[in-house]
């Protein structure tokens, strides 16, 4: 890194020693954006590296052949500047756009993104599950050098849609690296993309860098000199700097921390629906609550309205899938508290005398997590069972529910949809294949199974929805989860930020591009 | 005849001298008015510990009952030290978690008072490779700072108060079996022990009746400023979040959640704050006056 | 005297050795199991199997430690499963901070505690030497995270004179690395701007750290004042008329070094322990949110490399201290 230290700042740098406390003390400088987020990126190959940060980092530094943008979400071109179906939906043809380059210079071929699909099929890391058995090592062709077809093995209705975190890599750069791991180790540090920007300094959980690259091909794009991703773990901080002016967004706040900041000169808040959905899944497979009338009873007796309550802005979810997503199906009829119907339920199961302790597991240091388990634990208190409730290490979570035994009674999970398709949640949360995983610990049904086989492969929409349909009240009959309630997107902006656009895909993993700094 | 005439004077010279002792032991203690003040507060530490479940404004909130509607009220008339996220009266959390806070702090040091102790005296009286083995371990372990250890133990232990309990333990008794170890191995040295054992005196006796005793204070001086710090230590690892279950209420982990309302909430963070510094500092004072009271040698 | 110094400085290879064993054994033998999350959260059994051999997880547990061990002596400090790392690589990184963090905080307690202690003794029992034991005795009662929280509270969040949190302003680059130590690196190049930004922003944290060992150093140095105030020769030195600022200069500057070696001594394991709490609070990038990170997750490689650095600072440092002290006092033998 060539950089002198205020090259970075240029004019500004002049500016006296506490002028980074004034508020606003960023908007006079250069157009460096600073973000503030509690996920640290540690891994920067696209076809490994998971989670909300790194997809940030991979949005701005590389780029798909498709995005995606807007509310509700709209796929636009990548890399592709067009695209075409083949009426079976088994051939999807994408013509590169010519302008198209890679940091280094050269240009973005056919080859490359073939040679990327590869290596996503073969590491099968990352984002892989999401094209696996639908597309097929060997059967992606470069038709020549700016266009590429995908020949699926089975239609896939979602296909666009997955396709915007399939990263296109340079495949020259990579090659002198590869080593006996397809270029793992070196790309977990270096970057080969042709995204608008480029990485700079870092420094592993504090801060990451990026700069507009020297031959950004992107039009359209807005006057952002660059970012900065910091770490800051706490919200509260986030906040802070959010409001003196030393971060221009802050992604991880609180419902308390957004009313801090209302009314605060300068700030522009964002309360947005979104993909993102909290269950508490129940145990299908070990203890008490294999019993589907036990199950239900929790399900009546839950106190929906005091969850609410404590998750700030939000609204409870209306069964398995999030309102508004394809085949969503407003007039569902989920459980809600009942107390009467709840005890019906308890005196028809093997459980109605209660007098047993149930497990409740949640990601330590989740604070609405913690208040829904409280919830949780007074509710259970009517039926005479008592709630072990055990805040636990991510990483334990994930090892835990590898099998039904180690598996918690109740398994407190948010989840992101990576895609703007119920297939997203409906095949990695209840379909059986993905037992044993964190999104879905035990449940399992062949006619559940079925259904989100059956959807996945409709090309038709309405055909589709209605398998969605079926699918949501087959589900809703099972009662293997608590629904619980979607969060807004709570986001917090200065007022000098232009042009953003919020997408309910990932939304903290913002888009650099288009963004402008006044 | 003559044993009764000869031992009854000399019992009730012993007794007098042991009074009088005493008695200018008390007044040292009370002329220090900082430790009477430590004593105090201690004193109430315990007392509200003991009465929790009778003075509890909201026993509820202690077993996890919420109540979002008045969630963040101020300190008021009906919540003293106002409420929390989720609307649970602070000042009832801030009375359990004294509870949880000398539990832990009591059974910590107890425990490494006994693993220690024991380890301390098989080292010190037995000697050689034995004692070699137990004193680098010791050594080793207290080379590593006590709160990393303790995290690194409690993390993989999992989340609960007997979790963290051992943790702590774990980094806790090599000062005590170090402590220990030296006295016991200083007095094996003394006269009337080698008599002792010439004249057949079993180990255990020799121990329990002749070196134990003597070792007693230093050991009691050291045991009560540790209570304070393993209070302190306790907190620590709430605060880093490796702490308590909810909904057990714990200073250090309120104090942890109450950062994220800074400064708007600020009774969220002060009251727990406060409580964990009027704890240490209580058994601080205590253990300064106890030392100027039993060790006056070391007295600065 | 020299042999003596080789021999402890000797005695530390053992003792690192004896640590590692330990601490490997902590970090191995206890539940919990980061594998599965390192794979990533879809991966399937195959895949969890691969990574375990990746890192050479799925092998004996002695076998682990021996490879490690000799990647040690090559210099090699492990992976982390997580970022995937070297943690050679980030220990180098956070070890400065800390340390500089460290040691603005013992520069704090040693330039403000030292003269307030002789203040105290020579106004013993004044209000002043009442005000600042009191003081000095609540002080180390004080958690170090509350003090963090309540600094902040007033300097960063009602006064906003001071940066709330992190090391230097996130726009800014830092000094140019010569030595890892921001305000250092920043004097060195002379550049006055980036060291007037180092600083605020060591400030609090640095003062949050300081407080512990500052009471300590100012109860040590009234206590060793007062002693050499009661002495004949002093009282005699006053009677013949030698200004008391030179009689006191004389005879404390001895005990001030003597009481910050002792300090230095007994807090440095503190200290490095008390920078995880601070270290959180501020937003450090240090040794201690490194440590925290690491724990939390179960990232085993960089829970035996932080231990086994601050290990090694504290035993380098003990064995300095002994050595000062011997040459400052001939009283103190070394054995």
């Amino acid at each position: 890194m060539n950089l002198t230290r205020r090259a970075l700042l240029g004019g500004a740098a002049a500016t006296a020693a506490l002028a980074h406390l004034t508020p606003a003390a960023l908007a006079q400088g250069s157009k460096v954006m600073v973000l503030a987020s509690a996920v640290d990126i540690p891994n920067f190959d696209p076809h490994v590296a998971t989670g909300y940060a790194p997809a940030m980092l991979f949005r701005n530094v590389y780029d798909p052949l498709v995005r995606v943008s807007g509310n509700p979400p709209e796929i636009e071109p990548g890399l592709a500047s067009e695209w075409t179906m083949s009426d079976d939906g088994l051939t999807y043809t994408f013509k590169i756009d010519p302008a198209a380059v890679f940091h280094d210079g050269s240009k973005v071929t056919a080859e490359d993104v073939v040679w990327s699909i590869e290596r996503i099929l073969k590491l099968q890391r990352g984002n892989a599950w999401m094209i696996a058995g639908v597309v097929e090592p060997g059967t992606t062709k470069a038709l020549d050098d700016s266009t590429v077809e995908f020949n699926l093995a089975k239609p896939y209705a979602p296909f666009l849609q997955v396709m915007i975190w399939m990263f296109i890599i340079n495949k020259a750069a990579v090659e002198p690296h590869l080593a006996e791991d397809d270029g793992q180790a070196w790309l977990m540090t270096n970057i080969a993309g042709s995204g608008p920007f480029t990485l700079g300094r870092y420094q592993t959980g504090n801060l990451y860098q990026m700069m507009r690259a020297k031959n950004d091909w992107h039009a359209n794009g807005g006057n952002l000199d660059g970012a900065i991703w910091k770490i800051t773990r706490e919200t509260s901080t986030q906040r802070l700097m959010v409001e003196r002016g030393e971060a221009h967004m802050a992604m991880d706040l609180s419902a308390e921390d957004m009313k801090a900041l209302e009314g605060k000169p300068g700030v522009d808040l964002v309360y947005e629906a979104e993909y993102r959905t909290f269950s508490i899944k129940m145990n299908t497979q070990d203890g008490p609550l294999q019993d589907v009338n036990l199950r239900r009873a929790i399900s009546y007796a839950y106190d929906y309205d005091a969850m609410l309550a404590a998750a700030g802005p939000a609204e409870l979810m209306t069964g398995p899938l999030p309102t508004g997503i394809l085949g969503f199906d407003p007039e569902l009829e989920v459980p809600r508290r009942d107390m009467e119907k709840a005890r019906e339920y308890l005196a028809q199961s093997d459980y109605a005398e209660g007098g047993f302790t149930l497990t409740a597991r949640y990601a330590a240091g989740y604070e609405n997590m913690r208040r829904w388990a409280l919830i949780l634990l007074e509710t259970l208190k009517e039926f005479n069972i008592t709630l072990d409730i055990q805040p636990t290490a991510w990483p334990d979570i994930v090892s835990s529910v590898a099998t039904p035994e180690t598996a918690p009674d109740f398994h407190f999970i948010f989840q992101t949809a990576n895609y703007a398709d119920p297939d997203n949640i409906a095949y990695a949360a209840y379909h059986s294949s993905r037992n044993g995983t964190w999104q879905n610990p035990t449940y399992s049904s062949p006619e559940v199974d079925a259904l989100i086989e059956a959807a996945r492969g409709e090309v038709d929409a309405d055909a589709r929805a209605a398998l969605y349909g079926e699918f949501q009240r087959a589900v809703v009959a099972d009662a293997p989860d608590l629904f619980g309630v979607l969060e807004k997107r709570k986001l917090a902006l200065r007022d000098n930020v232009q042009d953003f656009v919020f997408t309910p895909v990932a939304a903290n993993a913002v888009e650099l591009l288009p963004l402008s700094l006044g | 005849m003559s044993q009764t005439d000869t031992t009854l004077p000399r019992a009730q010279l012993a007794r007098s001298a042991r009074a009088e002792a005493r008695a200018r032991a008390i007044y040292r203690f009370r002329q220090s008015w900082l430790s009477v003040i430590g004593l105090a507060i201690a004193v109430v530490l315990v007392a509200v510990a003991l009465l929790a479940p009778w003075i509890l404004p909201y026993p509820d909130d202690v077993t996890g009952a919420v109540n979002p509607a008045v969630a963040f009220q101020p300190p008021s008339a009906a919540h003293w030290f106002g409420t929390n996220s989720v609307g649970q009266d602070i000042l009832t959390l801030v009375i359990y978690g004294s509870r949880i806070s000398l539990l832990s702090g009591l059974t910590v040091i107890g425990l490494a008072l006994i693993i220690g102790g024991a380890l301390g005296v098989i080292a010190g009286w037995v000697g050689g490779w034995i004692d070699e083995v137990i004193m680098r371990i010791t050594d080793l372990l207290l080379t590593i700072p006590s709160l990393i250890l303790a995290m690194a133990v409690a993390a993989a232990l999992g989340t609960g108060i007997w979790n963290m309990i051992i943790a702590i333990t774990i980094t806790w008794w090599p000062t005590y079996a170090r402590l220990v170890r030296a006295e016991v191995a200083a007095k094996k040295q003394e006269q009337f022990v080698t008599a002792s054992r010439v004249l057949g005196v079993g180990p255990m006796r020799l121990i329990g009746r002749h070196v134990l005793p003597n070792i007693v204070t230093p050991v009691v001086v050291k045991a009560s400023l540790d209570v304070g710090f393993a209070i302190l230590l306790v907190a620590s690892l709430g605060f880093v979040g490796i702490g308590v279950k909810p909904p057990t209420p714990e200073w250090g982990t309120m104090l942890a959640e109450a950062r994220n309302y800074m400064p708007q909430y600020w009774w969220t963070a002060i009251f727990p704050g406060t409580a964990i510094f009027l704890a240490v500092l209580a058994f601080n004072l205590l253990g300064d006056g106890l030392r100027d009271v039993l060790d006056p040698r070391t007295r600065r | 005297m020299l042999w003596y110094v080789i021999r402890r400085l000797l005695l530390i290879i053992p003792t690192l050795l004896g640590l590692s064993v330990i601490v490997f054994a902590i970090a191995r033998l206890l539940p919990g199991d980061p594998v599965g999350l390192a794979a990533g959260p879809n991966a399937t059994p195959e895949v969890i199997a691969s990574v375990a051999a990746e890192f050479g997880l799925d092998k004996p547990i002695p076998v682990q430690y021996w490879t490690y061990l000799t990647g040690l002596l090559q210099g090699d400090w492990g992976v982390s499963l997580f970022t995937r790392r070297p943690v050679a690589a980030d220990l180098a990184e956070f070890v400065p901070a800390t340390l500089e963090l460290v040691i603005a905080a013992l520069l704090i307690a040693v330039v403000v505690g030292i003269p307030l202690g002789l203040l105290a003794a020579i106004r013993r029992d004044g209000i002043f030497d009442y005000l600042t034991r009191t003081v000095s005795l609540g002080a180390i009662a004080m958690p170090r995270f509350f003090l963090g929280l309540l600094l902040q509270l007033a300097f960063a969040m009602a006064l906003n004179w001071l940066p709330l949190s992190g090391r230097f302003p996130l726009i800014e680059f830092p000094p140019d690395r010569i030595t890892g130590f921001y305000t250092v690196d920043a004097l060195l190049i002379g550049d006055w701007h980036a060291f007037g930004l180092a600083l605020q922003h060591l400030a609090l944290p640095a003062l949050a750290l300081s407080l512990s060992p500052l009471a300590t150093i100012l109860r040590m140095m009234r206590a060793s004042t007062i002693e050499v105030l009661q002495q004949d020769y002093i009282l005699t030195e006053r009677a013949l008329g030698i200004p008391s600022w030179i009689i006191l200069f004389k005879y404390t500057l001895r005990n001030a070094v003597s009481a910050t070696l002792t300090v230095i001594g007994l807090y440095v394991s503190w200290l490095l322990g008390g920078t995880v709490l601070v270290e959180t609070i501020f937003d450090w990038p240090g040794l201690g949110l490194y440590s925290t990170q690491a724990i939390l997750g179960q990232d085993f490689m960089p829970v035996i490399g932080v231990t086994l650095v601050i290990a090694m600072i504290y035993l380098v440092t003990s064995v300095i201290v002994d050595i000062l002290q011997a040459v400052l006092n001939p009283k103190v033998r070394l054995q």
